[in-house]
């Protein structure tokens, strides 16, 4: 053997891992070798140092430290020891800031999601304001366009108003003939009374196309001779793209067609409330109109004595009689065409809301199958609104919600940081 | 309580009370296991201390390593001693610790940046001119453990488990899942490399 050989096999020397051959070579080779000999010397010499080597102490709180972490994984061992009773209490504590933070967050993006309504309905941005006032009859069309101050959408928030021919002013008493006046009032109380009936309708409906229904019922309007007079529609609730419309219709109806129309609305929308009434004005009608013929016949005589007036001072007196009689007689007469004007023309209140499926289409008499079916499509579908409005509202808020994330994990992550520190 | 009713036997196979004691463990019970990890935690820490150089570390990575050991305790087939078993356990995890940490590793002799401007000088106590360092034929055991932190992980871990910790040849193939003449072989390597450090750093010093 070389001492190269013999140098490398020194360290299985030492540990007496060589074969009982390998040895005797060593130790005769040793033997002669003062070199080799010395490299023993040197490798004995490290060994015994190192075997030495003094074991460091573990630092302080080595063992109350390990026993806490031990107690830590103990805890899946669901070993409950009286030591690891703080750790379920940090663990605990750290739980309610994940799932406080979570709510936050929720409550966030309902709070951001109400207030996109809010932005919607509050500045009225999207609603539509519009009101017609017709007066039958009349010839002079006078239209006028007012804009609205602070509008965003001129388009949108149009607020127009048409006046055709006010003949509200129309005395009545005028087209009696003076001269006549004695024979018509005879004629008048012997004439049949006509029926005064105000009928009015409250009606509440709902349907699937606004903007359809009010067309229709619009030319259906225009048939029978009716006429939309007010309308006042708006924007009260925004699903996905779809806007969804409420609006609060007056019609004036000529009273023959008031129950056509009434069955063509229960037709065309999903009625949810109706309400009815019939008012008999006849009696009021014609008291006021006998009290109106004798202040007419007053009148008459009035002007009779005012043509025999001889002084200024009775003329002036007469002519203030004659002024009181005459604004009495104006008085009733527009109280007058007012129920005659009901009368003939009956109102319809109506409000439409627009749905996204008609809810009330549902056939009451379906079987047990078919409604509870239904009922879980419906169930299902209000799921999924659910769902597509908190996505929704989630990316909408996300400018917020994201920001107070990442606040949050920040947060998480230096109490959790502070606690380990902490906690021995 | 544990303490005083079973005295552990110190042997290198598995005694009754070691058995029992891994039993227990095995159950959840954290004060069997405290005592059965009793004589091993000390040279767990040692071993991590070793290979990482650093107080934190090496308690951080041995005390996982114990945990380790804990948790997965019912993996034990007691084929091998507990002993053995824990310590392949030990060595993995600290190799494994330091090759986690070698990204942001540090030099022994450089300047510790803590941030905010303050810096430390890593203190190394300078000997090479102390004649007090060459008693013990020439080799202080500060020269040694430079030499050893400057070994190969390999040799490192073998020169630890042999000559410090003082396994047999068997024990340590079975540590280090390898076979005996790798055990031989890395060893007689390990023990040149460090004798030729050591050589190197002794001419230093007497130049």
């Amino acid at each position: 053997m070389s001492c190269n050989e013999i140098c490398d096999k020194l360290s299985l020397y030492i540990d007496n891992e060589l074969s009982d051959e390998e040895m005797r070579q060593m130790e005769e080779h040793l033997k002669s070798c003062e070199n080799c000999q010395k490299e023993l010397e040197e490798y004995k010499d490290l060994i015994s140092i190192l075997n030495s080597l003094p074991d460091e102490e573990p630092p302080e709180g080595y063992c109350e430290r390990l026993h806490e972490k031990l107690s830590d994984s103990s805890v899946q061992f669901q070993l409950k020891t009286e030591k690891s009773a703080p750790k379920i209490k940090k663990i605990n504590r750290f739980r309610w800031l994940k799932y406080g933070s979570i709510a936050a967050a929720l409550v966030l993006v309902f709070v951001a999601g109400s207030m996109n309504n809010f932005r919607f309905s509050g500045s009225g941005a999207k609603s539509k304001n519009e009101a017609a006032y017709d007066y039958s009859d009349s010839s002079a069309e006078n239209k006028s366009s007012i804009e609205a101050p602070r509008e965003a959408l001129p388009e949108e928030e149009r607020y127009e108003m048409g006046y055709e021919g006010q003949n509200v002013g129309e005395i009545r008493g005028q087209m009696y003939d003076v001269n006549d006046s004695d024979s018509a009032m005879i004629t008048s109380l012997k004439a049949e009374r006509e029926m005064k009936i105000i009928k009015t309708g409250t009606i509440s409906a709902q349907t699937e196309d606004y903007n359809r229904f009010l067309n229709d019922l619009t030319v259906k309007l225009g048939s029978m001779g009716g006429f939309l007079e007010s309308n006042n529609t708006e924007v009260y609730q925004v699903y996905n793209d779809n806007k969804l419309m409420y609006g609060s219709v007056k019609i004036r109806i000529p009273q023959e067609s008031f129950y056509e129309l009434i069955d063509y609305l229960e037709s065309s929308a999903e009625v949810s409330r109706k309400n009815i009434n019939e008012t008999d004005a006849t009696k009021e009608y014609y008291e006021k109109d006998n009290k109106v013929k004798n202040l007419e016949i007053q009148e008459q005589h009035l002007r009779e004595l005012f043509e025999k007036a001889n002084t200024v001072e009775e003329m002036l007196l007469i002519e203030n009689e004659l002024r009181r009689v005459r604004t009495e007689i104006d008085a009733l007469n527009i109280s007058l065409s007012d129920i005659d004007d009901r009368a003939a023309m009956s109102t319809i209140n109506l409000e439409i809301e627009e749905v996204m499926t008609a809810s009330l289409t549902l056939k009451a008499k379906d079987n047990v199958w078919e409604r509870s079916k239904n009922g879980l499509i419906n169930t299902v579908n209000g799921i999924i609104r659910a769902l597509e409005n908190l996505v929704v509202n989630i990316i909408s808020s996300s400018p917020l919600l994201i920001p107070f994330i990442i606040i949050c994990l920040v947060g998480f992550f230096k109490i959790k940081k502070y606690w380990k520190k902490h906690t021995p | 309580m544990l303490t005083s009713k079973y005295i552990t036997e110190r042997g290198g196979r598995m005694n009754i009370n070691e058995r029992w004691l891994v039993e227990e463990s095995r159950k959840g019970n954290i004060e069997a296991f405290e005592e059965l990890i009793k004589d091993y935690k000390k040279s767990a820490y040692n071993i991590a201390l070793r290979v990482l150089r650093n107080v934190e570390d090496a308690e951080d990575a041995s005390q996982e390593a114990l945990i380790k050991i804990f948790k997965s305790i019912s993996n034990f087939n007691m084929e091998s001693t507990f002993k053995v078993w824990m310590y392949r356990i030990v060595v993995n995890t600290c190799i494994d610790f330091k090759r986690k940490k070698s990204i942001n590793a540090v030099s022994i002799d450089e300047t510790i940046d803590l941030g905010s401007g303050r810096e430390i000088r890593r203190e190394i106590s300078d000997e090479s001119n102390n004649p007090d360092a060459l008693i013990d034929r020439n080799y202080s055991t500060q020269l040694v453990n430079d030499a050893i932190s400057k070994l190969d992980d390999d040799f490192k871990t073998i020169i630890i488990l042999r000559d410090i910790k003082g396994f047999t040849y068997v024990e340590i193939s079975e540590i280090l899942s390898c076979n005996l003449g790798t055990v031989k072989s890395r060893l007689s390597r390990a023990r040149k490399s460090l004798k030729e450090l050591l050589e190197k750093e002794m001419s230093g010093l007497r130049w």
